[in-house]
């Protein structure tokens, strides 16, 4: 029994939860700086002079991803990955591309590697390098010599016959153009899908109304314009 | 011909993903002459809207490219300016808002393409630039792992309900699974642990992170005790008063009265002489769970003449009128503070109603909301208590 008077009222009861705030405050963590998503930067050559554009896939085909590049000094060249993270032969597959622009790499005679088409912009030509599956790359074939002043080359299957057709920007024409593919990595005449007064320099290709084909798109520096231009499905494009 | 965009100030390149998640295809591209990376939304069969802008920071960027860098299940995006040397990406949230620049590199001199792709094979894309400047060719891995972090003191009190934050990585991947596991149970695959009556004594918990591709365990100790002091009446000069409590897994307990006075004991019995509200700090140890699991309480006690809790020392400060009242009575303060807080308590101690004062020395209490009854009065801060009544 306490021995004081019953009629005691409670005057503060220290809830459980103001003890709980107490302790909320030994949670709150020094706040340090975040640490990068990236580790920092690992050479991989420092022989790409004027490095204009790079990709990483495997070309090799162990199945890790290789790296490969287009430098002003009129190279292509590739690096394999060891699949141990390093980058150490640089595999050249052409040192003589003057005025090369643009590559990209991608499936282009449908026999399973990865090929590489690319664009030089003073002979006007789209080409494209043949993989023989090994990384080797000993046979150039000639796309086109008529996109005038090239820029920019991209590959998408544009007329749904499920080979890879290539796409060229050109900046002295001022031509979008696209270039079927037969399958085996032979083209057809350049089609052209538009002209820009003011400068054709990059080319795209996604389907943006979302009707199952391939349309282009097209950056223009000079006039400051992007547009789309949309495809039928067999590669007449409006 | 369709026109995306006539504004943008030097398209360099452009490529086509979804940003939003909508499903059409948005177009992105470097903008090098005024220094932006844009991307302008596909609003549906190919109708673009306006442009929105991610970085106003790439100088003279002139290659992007997207794709899911932090594993959220978005679409990213990469930039390389030329400029200021920089690659840098923007992390997407879902909806095609971006977050500021985060810089990958500033070493890439003059880069001129970046791209991104797993490189090293841990399910991740990592970051490759070409920059003309230094011919360089180079690399950034990508250093999404999982990675469990918690933080839990020394030693804890009961709760009726705890709260455990969970500070692993330093990104939280929604793609991220959790579990907490006490000892060999799992107890919540929630991120953060909100644990209810978690149990007495020491006991092993653990957090389980994993990403897609790694996974991280973090294991610490808990220790936890409990303490309950059992509520505090009015408590009467001169009269003494012991302080009973629950104590469980505690080995010293440390109490200090507010008026001076200590004590060393489970549960001390103590004398206040002067009637007012004291400050009760009670320290509780277990020096068998180490010298470093303490915890300190603060309670008040409110002491006075006759144990009704209304003083009848003049230290208030303040007076009433009328009291008796029903609607409306006048605070005076003959020394009035600035910015004071005048409370109305119940029986109980619950606040009832609480009115900011400025410094003067009469203010108006709107009391309507008042039931009949008895209450009290305080002004926030200070120790002296006015018996309030209140009649229909």
């Amino acid at each position: 029994m306490h021995p004081y008077p019953q009629n005691f009222f409670l005057v503060y009861t220290y809830s459980r939860s103001i003890v709980f705030l107490l302790f909320a405050l030994v949670f709150v963590r020094s706040l340090t700086a975040q640490p990068d998503l990236f580790a920092s930067q690992q050479v991989i050559t420092s022989l790409a002079t004027g490095a204009v554009s790079v990709y990483a896939t495997d070309l090799d085909g162990d199945g890790d991803r290789d790296v490969l590049s287009a430098s002003n000094d009129d190279k292509i060249a590739w690096y394999e990955n060891d699949g141990q993270e390093n980058f150490i032969i640089e595999n050249i597959i052409s040192i003589d591309l003057t005025g090369l622009q643009s590559i990209f790499p991608t499936d282009v005679d449908n026999d399973g590697d990865t090929d590489v088409l690319f664009a030089t912009f003073y002979d006007d030509k789209i080409a494209w390098f043949d993989n023989n599956g090994q990384g080797g790359f000993e046979s150039l074939y000639t796309i086109s010599t008529s996109a005038d002043g090239v820029y920019s080359v991209y590959a998408s299957d544009i007329n749904g016959d499920g080979f890879m057709d290539v796409l060229s920007a050109s900046g002295i024409d001022d031509n979008i153009c696209w270039y079927e593919n037969d399958g085996a990595g032979g083209f057809g005449p350049q089609q052209i899908i538009a002209n820009i007064a003011g400068g054709a320099w990059s080319v795209y290709s996604a389907d943006l109304d979302r009707d199952g084909d391939s349309d282009v798109i097209s950056a223009s520096i000079g006039i400051r314009l992007i547009t789309w231009f949309e495809n039928d499905g067999l590669g007449s494009f409006s | 011909m369709q026109v995306i965009s006539t504004d943008s100030d030097g398209p360099f390149e452009v490529l086509a993903t979804d940003l939003d998640r909508d499903l059409d295809i948005d177009i992105l591209f470097a903008s090098f002459d005024d220094n932006k990376i844009i991307w302008i939304e596909n609003e549906g069969q190919g109708n673009f809207g306006l442009e929105k802008i991610i970085s106003i920071d790439a100088g003279h960027a002139n290659s992007v490219y997207a794709t899911d860098l932090d594993g959220d299940g978005d679409t990213d995006v990469l930039s390389a300016s030329t400029d200021n040397n920089k690659i840098a990406w923007y992390e997407n949230d879902g909806q095609g808002d971006f977050g500021a620049q985060q810089i990958i590199t500033t070493l890439a001199n003059r880069p001129h393409s970046v791209y991104a792709t797993d490189l090293d094979g841990d399910g991740d894309a990592d970051v490759i630039s070409g920059s003309g400047g230094d011919a360089q060719i180079s690399w950034y891995e990508n250093l999404q792992t999982a990675m469990s972090d918690f933080t839990i003191p020394n030693c804890l009190i009961a709760q009726d309900s705890m709260f455990i934050e969970n500070s692993s990585n330093f990104i939280l991947w929604p793609s991220t699974t959790y579990q907490w596991i006490l000892e060999d149970v799992i107890i919540s695959t929630d991120k953060n642990l909100q644990w209810i009556s978690p149990p007495l004594g020491i006991q092993s918990l653990s957090l389980i992170t994993c990403t897609n591709t790694s996974c991280d365990t973090l294991t610490k100790t808990l220790k936890i005790l409990n303490f309950d002091l059992d509520p505090l009446p009015v408590l009467q000069t001169h009269i003494p008063y012991t302080f009973t409590n629950t104590s469980e897994y505690i080995t010293n307990w440390v109490w200090d009265f507010g008026d001076g006075e200590m004590a060393e004991i489970e549960e001390p019995t103590h004398t206040y002489t002067e009637p007012g509200i004291y400050e009760l700090e009670i320290s509780i140890y277990n020096l068998e769970w180490g010298n470093d699991c303490f915890m300190q309480l603060e309670y008040e006690v409110m002491v006075t003449d006759d144990g009704t809790g209304v003083s009848n020392t003049s230290d208030t400060g303040f007076s009433l009128s009328p009291n008796p009242a029903y609607n409306l009575i006048t605070l005076i303060r003959p020394y009035p503070a600035a910015e004071a807080g005048f409370i109305i308590t119940d029986l109980s101690g619950r606040e009832i109603l609480r009115q900011n004062l400025g410094a003067n020395s009469s203010d108006e209490i709107d009391i309507r909301m008042l039931k009949a009854g008895i209450y009290f009065c305080k002004i926030a801060g200070s120790s002296g208590v006015e018996k309030l009544v209140v009649v229909e």
